[in-house]
């Protein structure tokens, strides 16, 4: 167990010295992806996705979805979510927050709030739907080949706001 | 991703079952949670399916470090027995449950037992307890490794 512990609390010191100042490859990828996600940008996000992505939140609940939560297994099936989300509910924004972002080993980890608003038929009024939001993304060779993202569906703050 | 219609929005908030489902999933993981804190390994180890894993994939390819990724109540409990710590103490920014996914969202203080003395190393993590059944499934964690700080108070810093 010494030689264990000495190599985590050695791995640890160095991981402090060396204390990525530099933005990874990774994290400027993931950034660039999540801030086109942020924007309902699909063709952006999907520029930066491997052909193989994998999309999974299993903390989304609704009518139809499994229990499991969503998944999209390939770009095709991400493209299809992507534009069905959007004929669905036309998101204007989802309006992400980061406070925390950081990268360790090619994973891109953005831990804030989800700040959503969509249309609604009520003159000058439009849906917010906010929630903390975790999304964790991974990145090889320059292309997103998972996303994950964690978000409290059972409790969101939902109410109309004034449009902008 | 939120993929909801409007009314599927309105029908998920009312569902009294979800939220007590939520509630059930909260209370295992803040037990199964404390327990860690304390390694307290018997109560973890009840709080554990048999087929429960712990995993943390910021952890692969940490030089000198073995990736943090174990299957079964057993080989969990020995894997964090071999860190050698005392305690942790998370400090939460946020928490919220969904489809049985709790998560912690903040910052953990680890407390490593050195033969020197104790050594405190603070970083921001997400833990993601999944309770099914009753029982803690996975735990997930992600950790900023690089941005971990030695937070060893002065005084118990320089007995060492």
């Amino acid at each position: 167990m010494k030689a264990t512990l000495t190599a985590i609390i050695a791995t640890l010191c160095l991981a402090t010295a060396a204390n990525a100042q530099d933005m990874s490859d990774a994290e400027r990828v993931a950034r660039e992806y999540m801030e086109a996600y942020s924007n309902i940008d699909w063709d952006g996000m999907l520029a930066l996705s491997d052909e193989n992505i994998v999309f999974t939140d299993e903390t989304g609940m609704g009518e139809g979805v499994p229990a499991e939560g969503y998944r999209d297994e390939g770009i095709a099936e991400r493209r299809a979510s992507l534009q069905a989300f959007s004929e669905g509910s036309h998101p204007i924004t989802l309006g992400f927050q980061w406070d925390t972002v950081f990268e360790s080993n090619g994973q891109v980890v953005f831990m804030g709030e989800v700040n959503a608003l969509f249309p609604t038929q009520a003159e000058g009024q439009l849906f917010s739907w906010r929630s903390p939001q975790v999304s964790v993304i991974t990145v090889r060779d320059g292309k997103v080949v998972e996303h994950r993202d964690f978000a409290n569906y059972v409790s969101p703050e939902q109410s109309m706001v004034a449009a902008q | 991703m939120i993929k909801l219609t409007f009314a599927a929005m309105a029908a998920l908030g009312l569902t009294s079952a979800v939220m007590a489902d939520a509630d059930s999933d909260r209370a295992v993981a803040e037990a199964y949670l404390t327990a860690y804190e304390n390694q307290d390994y018997d109560t973890m180890r009840a709080l554990y399916a048999t087929d429960a894993n712990f995993v943390d994939p910021t952890s692969f390819h940490l030089p000198q470090m073995p990736p943090i990724d174990w299957q079964g109540p057993d080989t969990i409990i020995d894997g964090i027995a071999s860190w050698g710590i005392s305690g942790l103490e998370y400090h939460l920014d946020r928490s919220y449950t969904a489809s049985g996914a709790v998560v912690f969202d903040g910052n953990a203080d680890v407390i490593y037992a050195t033969p020197s003395g104790p050594r405190i190393f603070t970083y921001p993590i997400v833990t993601i307890i999944t309770v099914s059944n009753g029982l803690v499934v996975e735990h997930r964690d992600y950790t900023d490794y690089a941005n971990s700080r030695e937070i060893t108070p002065e005084a118990t810093a320089n007995d060492n």
